[in-house]
């Protein structure tokens, strides 16, 4: 038996990914509920039992946000959701990518990866002209200057080099990857989806493909059918699909794996990996900057700027995932 | 009743009431179980559900006796949903008593 008060604490604990507004939003309809029930002479207690099994009730109102309700009871409260919260967008934008890498054939991985691995090359030999002006840079500040000022004017004169070089570095990369993959595209007009339908011969896993390409044409459909409604609206719906659509396509590559491992498929898939690593790395070692950071903030010591550089990058870092994510998202529907 | 049974109906019940005039959340609960024997608490996220599918939009509206109401409203495409909805139940129906009368024949 419970109360208002103790319904309303179990509601807000179950729900805790849910976002604020959205569960304030749900727990309100059964508050008014109750209250109506109320006054209309049933006890609080009464109400909340003829609501039947809650975690059951908690079941379908994360079914109504796509939510996994496995996943969802592991989340706590306050500062531990937020963290989960981003850990979550992390987790789906690496998973998602992955998804694609391995759900692509092995013909256009190595291709891709060959051409990143130009690229990367390219760019690492266009540090030799910005390291060489970088170089003169600082002598000429340190012989104008004098030592003394000198060379803090050749230290900012290098971070600057720094910064130019890495904003050439992101821009070119983008680039190249999203005219690369839009010649890539015309090039081999097969879609993916043949290819799969071609290697498999098992009626469980035509089963599988009959599913993602459902979950495709849902998806189109929904979006098609969102096309007139209005814009924030659009943009949440968009989300939702392509998450529907992750979910979809993962479940076919989950089958897809288990009915086809192909050695050099797996090799593909930990090289996939294997690229991704420099990017994950760098998102738990900015994680685990920030955790000290906000420990230092509690301490007392004011890092406030340093802190806003940390989530920067943390954003900065997700962001480039999720742009290859969405260059690749392009290519395999 | 069968729960699945209640499940499979109860979204074209909240889509037909709703269809009707617009309601707020303890008013649809009210109308639905009049038809229907559902867990009253069981309603509310089937609304949830059909909002974030887009097929009902929500606008506040103060009341007499209370804080303001969050009422229903049917869309465009809550109105295509229901329209399929009723069509699929309607042929299911009919399927099933066709199929009903033919085996009390046999008997």
């Amino acid at each position: 038996m419970m109360n208002k008060e103790q319904f309303i604490a179990y509601m807000n604990q179950h729900l805790a990914v849910i976002k604020e507004d959205e569960r304030k939003d749900i727990i309100d309809e059964y508050i008014n509920h109750i209250d109506e029930k109320v006054s209309e002479g049933m006890s609080e207690e009464e109400v909340i039992e003829s609501f039947g099994n809650i975690d059951e009730m908690i079941k379908e109102i994360l079914d109504a946000y796509n939510i996994d309700p496995q996943q969802a009871k592991s989340t706590a409260s306050g500062f531990d959701k937020k963290v989960n919260e981003v850990l979550d967008v992390l987790f789906e934008g690496f998973q998602s990518f992955l998804s694609k890498i391995t759900s692509m054939d092995v013909d256009s991985i190595v291709r891709l990866m060959f051409e990143v691995l130009v690229v990367l090359l390219v760019l690492a030999i266009l540090r030799i002209p910005f390291e060489i002006m970088e170089s003169i840079g600082a002598s000429l500040l340190k012989s104008l200057f004098g030592y003394g000022i000198g060379s803090t004017f050749a230290w900012i004169w290098h971070l600057i080099c720094s910064i130019l070089y890495i904003v050439m570095f992101i821009v070119a990369l983008i680039n190249v990857t999203s005219r690369r993959w839009t010649h890539f595209k015309r090039k081999q007009n097969t879609p993916i989806m043949d290819d799969v339908k071609e290697s498999f011969n098992f009626e469980q896993a035509k089963e599988a493909v009959r599913r993602f390409t459902e979950g495709a044409s849902q998806t189109a459909q929904e979006e098609a059918s969102d096309t007139d409604s209005s814009d924030d609206s659009d943009e949440e719906q968009a989300e939702k699909t392509t998450k529907q659509g992750h979910r979809y396509s993962y479940e076919a590559k989950h089958d897809y794996e288990n009915h086809h491992p192909s050695l050099l498929r797996i090799c593909m898939q930990i090289f996939g990996f294997l690229f991704m690593i420099p990017f994950i790395m760098t998102i738990v070692v900015l994680c685990c900057l920030l955790a000290w950071l906000i420990a230092m903030s509690f301490q007392g010591v004011t890092v406030i700027g340093f802190y806003f550089l940390v989530i920067g990058a943390i954003i900065g870092c997700s962001a480039v995932i999720s742009l290859i994510d969405r260059y690749l998202c392009k290519g395999g529907h | 009743m069968n729960t699945q049974f209640k499940k499979g109906v109860l979204e074209l019940i909240v889509l037909l009431s709703v269809n009707k005039k617009d309601m707020y959340g303890y008013e649809l609960v009210n109308e639905v179980s009049k038809v229907v024997n559902v867990n009253e608490g069981t309603i509310y996220p089937l609304l949830k559900r059909l909002t974030n599918e887009h097929y009902f939009e929500t606008y506040l509206e103060e009341s007499k006796e209370g804080p303001p109401r969050k009422y229903y409203r049917l869309t465009e495409s809550g109105r295509k949903q229901k329209k399929l909805l009723l069509a699929e139940w309607t042929t299911f129906h009919e399927q099933v008593n066709a199929f009903i009368k033919e085996s009390e024949n046999d008997e």
